[in-house]
């Protein structure tokens, strides 16, 4: 199968496959995240929506301090994003996933939001500081 | 990054798996962001309630912190050791806390953190002062100190400033860098009298801001010189709540920004945002309570209540008796200056409660049994309540929230 090949720049490493959520707003784990069931909560444009084992595609990070225990919570009941892809990262969805240790990596060559879609399959390469758009 | 030889050191091992970890975490944060060495942090502002294991793994074998000073957030999850059982909150919610904190207590002791359990430590004795390098949890107290204080805090969350309390370090990056702190952006408000505005006029319109400009650092102009600690805390703590805003420049009152072409750094700016009524209308309309909606719980203080605040609520109180449950987040310093005044013994003989807890992170915790409704006087807690806990919340004056908490139910200004 083909791939189309992204570049970007690693925040934190680790590799990655799934299947990728793209939101076109700012994420935060607090506030926009249910860590009891992994989904994205009420007043969020994709409300329901689970980011659990996803791929989380955002613009950058927003909100409040608390996020990374947010995270820290969810990933003891295994409920978190596998990865994040960012146009721009903020410091404090870096800290969040550094603190569950799963790769992030942001500025690519090209506009992740509008290239990459929702249910996407993905291979994040935190070595190399690749994304694969699988079937591209 | 370039790292001194007893950082390295550190970073071997050499002086304990705690330290070792901690600063492997700062290390990690700041390569990212292209920090090209650690500074040391005047003081730093940590969570209360760290997850045990966290905390006691980054901190084995530390005896002291590291930073100079470092304080407490307030508890999270409508709880507080002392008023849980006024509060309402479960029994076994509450005693699984207890045994929590007795098992955290210890730790902060032994490494000196000062329990002030509030989200504006600079009230209760974190005192900034202009270029001190600060690694202060909450985005609140972030965004006032670098534009009231014009001390410098970066957009850090409650690992970082965990790690830089017990190193005494934090990456030099972002808003600590003096040319990473003018502003892009020029927020003008349109038609708004901002002196006739309340103190929820005000929230309404940093809220609007912050989901307008993402991170950016903005300049907000036609805001008056003598507004009040207040005031300015209702225009700034929204601002990083619906959007990522760290740095909003003041004319006048921003030591940074005698005027507006200082505060953009004699450049250009990116953009320049309108502000109208129509767009203030529209944060109300997102959290509106309906005329006569039962209310059956109301709470104030998000941020804490200052002393000025605990004044209103006791003179729109006095002499009455609350039907909502009513919790007033406030810290136990202030607290303590309220019952001198009287204000404390109005407020509780009225049947308010005072919690050291945050009152936008209560759906972490367990709210008291019918809670389906909450009421508030803070946009972020109505932001971050309704979020978490999947509740309605109705953000209003802290006079409609009062009278909502005496009546039972909301009462509709429109």
């Amino acid at each position: 199968m083909s791939k189309k090949i992204l570049k970007g720049r690693v925040i934190n490493g680790g590799k990655a496959e799934g299947k990728a959520v793209v939101l076109k707003t700012p994420f935060s784990f607090i506030g926009d995240f249910d860590p009891a069931t992994g989904t994205l909560t009420k007043g969020h444009p994709m409300e329901g929506t689970s980011i659990a084992g996803k791929i989380l595609v955002c613009p950058t990070g927003k909100g409040g301090t608390v996020a990374p225990y947010i995270a820290y919570i969810a990933k003891t009941r295994k409920l978190t994003p596998i990865a994040i892809l960012c146009q721009s990262v903020d410091p404090i969805l870096a800290l969040s996933a550094l603190t569950i240790d799963i790769p992030i990596l942001d500025r690519f060559d090209v506009d992740i939001i509008s290239e990459i879609k929702t249910e996407d399959e993905l291979e994040v390469d935190g070595e190399q500081g690749t994304v694969a758009i699988c079937g591209k | 990054m370039f790292l001194t030889q007893e950082e390295e050191d550190i970073l071997a091992g050499k002086r304990g798996p705690g330290l070792q970890k901690a600063l492997s975490l700062l290390v990690k944060y700041g390569d990212a962001f292209g920090a090209e060495r650690l500074v040391p942090v005047a003081a730093a502002h940590v969570w209360a309630i760290d997850p045990y294991e966290f905390l006691k793994d980054l901190t084995e074998d530390v005896t002291r912190a590291g930073a100079p000073l470092v304080t407490t957030h307030p508890y999270t999850g409508c709880f507080d050791p002392d008023t849980w059982k006024d509060m309402g909150v479960p029994t076994d919610f509450a005693m699984a806390e207890t045994e929590l904190v007795k098992k955290r207590s210890p730790i902060i002791k032994r490494l000196n953190f000062l329990p002030t359990f509030t989200c504006l430590p600079f009230l209760v004795g974190n005192f900034a002062l202009k270029g001190q390098i600060l690694s202060w949890m909450g985005s609140g107290v972030q965004i006032m100190a670098n534009s009231l204080i014009g001390a410098r805090a970066q957009r850090e969350g409650i690992v970082s400033v965990l790690a830089s309390a017990i190193t005494g370090k934090t990456p030099y990056m972002g808003l600590l860098k003096p040319e990473n702190r003018w502003a892009q952006i020029v927020v003008k408000l349109d038609g708004i009298n901002i002196e006739k505005c309340n103190e929820a006029d005000l929230q309404a319109i940093g809220y609007y801001i912050g989901a307008k400009v993402g991170d950016k650092n903005i300049v907000l102009e036609g805001v008056p010189t003598w507004f009040s600690f207040e005031q300015l805390k209702n225009l700034m703590v929204p601002l990083p709540v619906s959007g990522a805003v760290a740095m909003c420049h003041i004319a006048g009152i921003t030591p940074e920004a005698p005027t507006v072409q200082d505060a953009l750094g004699h450049r250009k700016p990116e953009e320049e945002i309108i502000v109208s009524k129509k767009e203030i209308d529209e944060v109300y309309f997102e959290y509106a309570g309906a005329d006569g909606e039962p209310v059956p719980l109301v709470v104030l203080g998000c941020p804490h209540l200052t002393i000025g605040e605990l004044e209103q609520v006791a003179s729109l109180i006095e002499g009455k008796r609350v039907k909502s449950r009513l919790w007033l987040g406030t810290a136990e310093q202030i607290l303590a200056l309220a019952r001198r005044m009287g204000y404390a013994d109005i407020i509780e003989k009225a049947g308010g409660v005072f919690a050291r807890c945050c009152m936008a992170g209560i759906p972490f915790g367990q709210f008291p049994e019918g809670t389906n409704v909450v009421a508030t006087n803070s946009i972020k807690a109505a932001h971050y309540i309704s979020r978490i806990g999947g509740i309605k919340t109705i953000f209003g004056t802290t006079e409609d929230c009062v009278k909502a908490a005496v009546a039972g139910k909301w009462k509709s200004r429109v």
